[in-house]
């Protein structure tokens, strides 16, 4: 050995550029160079922290857990791979090579508090290899693996976190470290995970998604197969992959792009500390939720681990790239099964939805919400009761996480969206570093029957949706279902019914009936609970008895109950009206993107494009790619160097209610719906108010004399002139709108302090409220247009009762100064800009036009058109040149040379009266 | 121990004089008195004293009403005698209406002193004169956005209900706001909140468009009119911009190096090289014509 250098400090980190468990490897503890025995003390000291942290976790989370489930009181395991790194460069992994098994060797120590502790775990092994074989493969790099008892320097007993994995403990060996479990069943998970973690070749995947997702979908596999784990309780093996491993029936409702990243622990988080009382961050459930996922896939293709293991072992520089990882998993799966899909998908479209497998990193404030029922322990009016648990955290160009607090007010809605009040403890979430709960009860509102509620959950400007089956579940007096959910997007005729059917097998459990778009039953047969692929149809039938099949979905269940929304938000595309015509335009998302990053998702090159989102919290744009994770709902300036028709994979809603969060604030938002919605087709929820209409939250409707939640007007952006430098329109200017149109962006301000909701309904286009008449339009309105060489600018103007000289929010909207383009405003008597200037009723007046933007010696045409009321006299005066303007019969139509870049013209108005 | 001796002494003179204050002009105020020590009321009474009355709380929600001054400023609550707490005393706005809820008053057997620092969330400056309200407590921000607030209710050994409490703060021109201890307990009797950003209150206009790169013409007088040209490294002109009232010009544009020129009739600027290394950055590069 050469001489020793001083021990450089360690660096505990999760991510590193170059190891071949780079990007997932949990720990990493870079080394300058060293002795062994400094060396095994840092890595005691990496771990040490990195276990307290999931020992506070696992407690809190336990105890939060139980609610729903009392028995479900097993610990948490989470193995970990560390990698020692030396000046950078990763330790290779100890052992001899391809081929061969696994020889383990164990620390005596471990039977010094329990007996027999280490045959025991080597029995685990024998028993289980055969079967680890046949699921991962034979170990790639065989030789020694010591197994050694730290359980002393682990310390917390009640978190059991299960142990870690060095694929070189600094002198060339290997080594699984683990705490001397309390309970031998959790010890015998955690050899097997860190085990898994051993025959994994070396460079190995590159992500968490692919290296935590396989290695836990495995360990559950091999763990719930009675003849290779026979010494373990499979009671509290199933308690122990419910903790840490499996999301089980709830995987639709917690399938979250906010999951997505290329680590699941930030870097920055691994050695803080766990404020008492909260989660400490969205890892856990990432790690059950990539279990979950790869689970999915091994239900149909259970040698799909394996295979892809042998896979990265022949082609190791696919283990870093993410689309190579993809196209090596796709041509995996047709190895096995040539056009093999998942669930019905072909492979590369089902990965793209399941957003935990998205290994992308996008920064931004990011939401995830966990649903789960409760089902032990109910009692009185209990009917619907489900936990409600929100973590909100901000991902950093870096990879850090910021773990967010703030406030949430959750709405629940029923099937009609009408506003549902559980209780007041559930009206409101508060969020300290990242987490808030609230468990609403929805009560007994049809007779016992089950019903659908839609829970809106928003917090700042990102908002998730969840629809839960309302006494479907568990009731007091009801056996718990196994098989329940809801249905969206369905429209269910007077005089139908719904049914649903599923068939796993060759059995199968039809006419389960459906009450207001919800389902629930017990069909407790081994068969069914089982892992395995279901098909579920939902049928519609007539008063005679005869079926229409609505919709079919297969599913790749886990072992035990099911929970699905079927219908909702189905796989299709969304684009925009005019595509990405080349310059500047303001678009909006129509559809939940199944990309969580806008590039991706529009299919452009990052570089090939620029991007903006208004935050009004920071009062200024987030330019891409601080833009964020995509959602539907928002609106985005986007500026392209020629024409684009992107074409978005995105979950798309059309046959139900969507809501878009609003900040405090201007909002760039869309309508998310791929269908129209008239102002009368949207709600607008404030805190735990009752719902208004748009009209009447954005002060437009004169019955309502609440204080407006809403700005007047929402704003649209009309695209300028096109440049003379780039030949494309770099400017232009805001429009109002009457309608929010799909694909569309429109500017929204929130006077709301505590934010807002804008619900939009699912009235599809041509329905109630199309042609709503312009908000603003009260009285006599005139409307003033400016036309210029392909352009053009409108404000309108007029008087009405209640309005005054001064800005009345009712009435008046002021409009920007148009950047780079050709506007019209009326200037109030306050001296603003306005896009609306009413004035009292009562008298005649001048309203001063300011026309812009202008270029010297071109020719304009300014008319004047009264656009409600009776036609009145106008005359307009060029305030320059003094020339006056009589009215046509319905008309003012005024041709004119620029002078400048600006002009005036003084509108009098008379005889409204 | 002589400043509870001084409150004894006022209120023990205030009830000899009948109350105190012209007939007529008292109200009444009401609240709640919590225990931070549990997150709920008292198991036995505490009593609240106005300046000319003594109240008690009610065992089953901690709630009171208790006669006080018109314009009333202040209330003293002591916990049950038998927990040994400290007297606390809460200040507020002068309180006129007849009938005044002065809100949740937390006490506890542990005094802390609230601090942060209130910030406009975009520009980071501190807001001067914000009001913060937390735990019955309330304060204003100094001219640097820092606040301190005593006196407020913590207890060592349970602290689940602090960090579940809610402060409120509010600023002219700024959305009002709240916020949570975040998860700070007490270090030295100082619980620091840290930052919390307040959003202004923004003009009835839409926001204007997005940019990257921006700058004012100075002198204003002679701005209006100048063409502000964006060149790429090889010279190609890239943006053009002229330069309107407000002085101001600024182009959206991919990441590279720039050369900006400025030009107003026979006015100009010197040129300015400037590069932007991604498109989320933001440069600022003013010009001054001669």
């Amino acid at each position: 050995m050469k001489a020793m250098r001083p021990l450089v400090a360690a660096l505990v980190a999760l991510i590193g550029a170059t190891s071949a468990f780079s990007q997932s490897s949990l720990i990493k503890l870079d080394l300058g160079s060293t002795t062994r025995e400094p060396l095994l003390s840092q890595a005691d000291a990496a771990f040490t922290k990195y276990v307290k942290k999931y020992a506070e976790l696992t407690s809190l989370n336990r105890a939060t857990r139980a609610k729903a489930n009392p028995k479900n009181t097993q610990p948490y395991i989470v193995p970990a791979v560390l990698r020692f790194t030396q000046n950078g460069k990763p330790l290779p992994t100890g052992g001899r090579g391809r081929g061969g098994g696994l020889t383990l060797v164990f620390d005596p120590t471990f039977n010094a508090v329990d007996t027999g502790r280490t045959a025991f775990m080597q029995k685990v092994y024998d028993d289980a290899v055969a079967t680890m074989d046949s699921m991962f493969g034979a170990p790639a790099i065989s030789g020694t693996v010591n197994v050694v008892n730290y359980d002393a320097t682990i310390g917390d007993r009640q978190a059991i976190v299960g142990g870690y994995y060095l694929p070189n403990n600094g002198s060339g060996g290997r080594e699984i470290r683990l705490p001397l479990n309390t309970s031998r069943d959790v010890a015998a998970v955690a050899l097997i995970h860190c085990l898994l973690l051993a025959y994994l070749p070396d460079p190995a995947y590159g992500y968490d998604a692919y290296l935590e997702g396989l290695v836990r979908a495995t360990t559950m596999r091999v763990c719930r197969i009675p003849a290779a784990v026979p010494t373990l309780d499979q009671v509290v093996v199933a308690n122990i992959l419910a903790n840490g491993y499996d999301v089980g029936a709830d995987y639709d409702w917690l399938n979250q792009k906010s999951l997505g990243g290329p680590s699941f622990i930030a870097p920055n988080l691994l050695s803080a500390p766990i404020t008492s009382g909260n989660l400490g961050g969205p890892y856990l459930i990432r790690f059950r939720m990539a279990g979950s996922a790869w689970a999915k896939v091994l239900v149909e293709y259970p040698t799909f681990a394996k295979d892809l293991n042998a896979a990265i072992l022949a082609n190791p520089a696919a283990a870093t790239n993410a689309a190579q990882l993809e196209n090596l998993a796709i041509s995996t799966l047709n190895s096995i099964s040539p056009g093999g899909t998942i669930e019905g998908l072909p492979f590369a479209s089902w990965i793209k939805e399941q957003g935990i497998l998205q290994t992308k990193l996008t920064q931004g404030t990011k939401l995830h919400t966990t649903i789960f029922p409760f089902v032990d322990g109910l009692s009185g009016t209990d009917f619907g009761v489900f936990g409600v648990e929100i973590t909100w955290f901000e991902t950093a160009a870096n990879g850090n996480e910021t773990l967010l607090s703030g406030t949430s007010y959750p709405v629940f809605w029923d099937k009609d969206y009408n506003r549902i009040l559980a209780s007041a403890q559930s009206e409101r979430i508060d969020i300290a570093s990242s987490y808030g709960s609230v468990a609403p009860n929805f009560a007994d509102e049809n007779a016992g029957k089950a019903y659908r509620v839609a829970i809106d959950v928003p917090v700042q400007d990102r908002i998730s949706r969840h629809y839960v089956p309302a006494g479907a579940i568990a009731t007091p007096s009801t056996a718990t279902s196994d098989f329940y959910g809801t249905i969206v997007g369905v429209n269910q005729p007077a005089g139908t019914n719904l049914f649903v059917n599923i068939s796993y097998g060759s059995e199968s459990v039809n006419d389960i009936p459906v009450s207001r778009f919800a389902f629930g039953t017990r069909i407790a047969t081994s068969s069914y609970l089982a892992a395995r692929q279901v098909t579920i149809q939902v049928v519609r039938k007539d008063l005679g008895g005869n079926p229409t099949s609505i919709l079919t979905r297969k599913v790749n269940k886990s072992i035990g109950s099911l929970g699905v929304t079927l219908g909702a938000a189905p796989t299709g595309t969304i684009g925009f009206p005019n595509g990405l015509p080349g310059g500047l335009t303001m678009v909006g998302l129509s559809g939940d993107p199944l990309m969580s990053d806008l590039s991706d998702a529009l299919g452009i090159s990052s570089s090939a494009f620029l991007a903006a989102k208004y935050n009004p919290s920071k009062a200024k744009y987030d330019l891409f790619p601080v833009t964020g994770l995509v959602s539907g709902g928002q609106g985005y300036f986007v500026r392209t160097g020629s024409l684009f028709n992107p074409n978005i994979a995105a979950r798309v809603e059309t046959g139900t209610s969507i809501g878009v969060a609003l900040r405090p604030g201007w909002n760039l938002i869309s309508n998310p719906l791929g269908t129209q919605c008239a102002f009368s087709d949207v709600q607008v929820v404030r805190a735990t108010d009752f719902p208004r209409t748009y009209l009447a939250a954005s002060g437009n409707d004169t019955s309502d004399t609440t204080a407006p939640i809403l700005g007047k007007t929402a704003f649209q952006f009309v695209p300028g002139a096109s440049d003379g430098v780039t030949g494309l329109p770099e400017g232009g200017s805001f429009a109002a709108s009457t309608v929010f149109a799909p694909g569309i962006g429109y500017f929204v301000r929130c006077l709301a302090p505590e934010g807002a909701v804008m619900l939009f309904g699912s009235q599809p286009s041509g329905g109630r409220g199309k042609n709503a008449p312009l908000a603003a339009i009260q009285q006599s309105t005139f409307r003033a247009s400016l036309f210029g060489k392909g352009e053009q600018s409108s404000v309108f103007f007029g008087m009405a009762s209640g309005a005054t000289t001064g800005f009345d929010a009712k009435w008046d909207s002021n409009l920007p100064p148009a950047i780079g383009g050709m506007q019209i405003s009326a200037i109030s008597p306050l001296n603003d800009k306005r896009y609306l200037e009413y004035r009292p009723y009562s008298a005649d007046a001048t309203y001063r036009m300011n026309l812009d933007g202008l270029v010297k010696g071109r020719t304009y045409t300014f008319v004047i058109d009264q656009i409600q009321g009776r036609w009145v006299t106008a005359i307009a005066k060029n305030v320059a040149t003094g020339q006056t303007y009589s009215t046509g019969a319905t008309r003012l139509t005024i041709a004119f040379v620029a002078t400048g870049t600006s002009a005036n013209f003084d509108v009098t108005v008379r005889g409204v009266r | 121990m002589i400043r509870n001796l001084f409150a004894i002494l006022l209120i023990l003179t205030l009830l000899a004089c009948g109350g105190g204050g012209p007939p007529g002009a008292s109200i009444t105020l009401t609240g709640r008195v919590l225990n931070v020590d549990t997150g709920a009321p008292f198991s036995t009474s505490a009593t609240v004293q106005s300046s000319v009355a003594t109240g008690t709380t009610a065992v089953v929600d901690g709630s009171f009403t208790v006669s006080a001054a018109k314009s009333s400023t202040g209330l003293t609550v002591l916990a049950p005698a038998s927990l040994g707490y400290p007297i606390f005393d809460f200040v507020f706005p002068a309180q006129t209406q007849a009938i005044s809820d002065v809100g949740d008053l937390w006490v506890g057997p542990q005094k802390v002193t609230l601090k942060g620092v209130i910030r406009n969330a975009s520009n980071s400056a501190g807001i001067a004169g914000a009001k913060i309200a937390f735990a019955g407590q309330n304060g204003t921000s100094a001219s640097d956005g820092t606040f301190s607030i005593p006196n407020v209710a913590y207890s060592n050994a349970n602290t689940g209900s602090f960090l579940g409490l809610v402060g409120q703060v509010s600023a002219t021109n700024f959305f009002s706001n709240e916020f949570t201890p975040n998860g700070n307990t007490a270090v030295s009797g100082v619980v620091d909140v840290g930052e919390v950003l307040m959003t202004p209150l923004d003009s009835d206009n839409p926001p204007g468009l997005p940019y990257n790169i921006w700058g004012i013409i100075s002198p204003s007088a002679s701005a209006n009119g100048t063409i502000v040209t964006l060149k790429d490294s090889g010279g190609t002109v890239v943006r053009r911009f002229t330069v309107g009232s407000d002085a101001r010009y600024q182009f959206w544009v991919d990441a590279a190096s720039y050369r900006i020129e400025f030009q107003n009739g026979s006015l100009s600027a010197p040129v300015q090289n400037v590069t932007l290394s991604s498109s989320s950055d933001v440069i600022r590069a003013d010009a001054t014509l001669n």
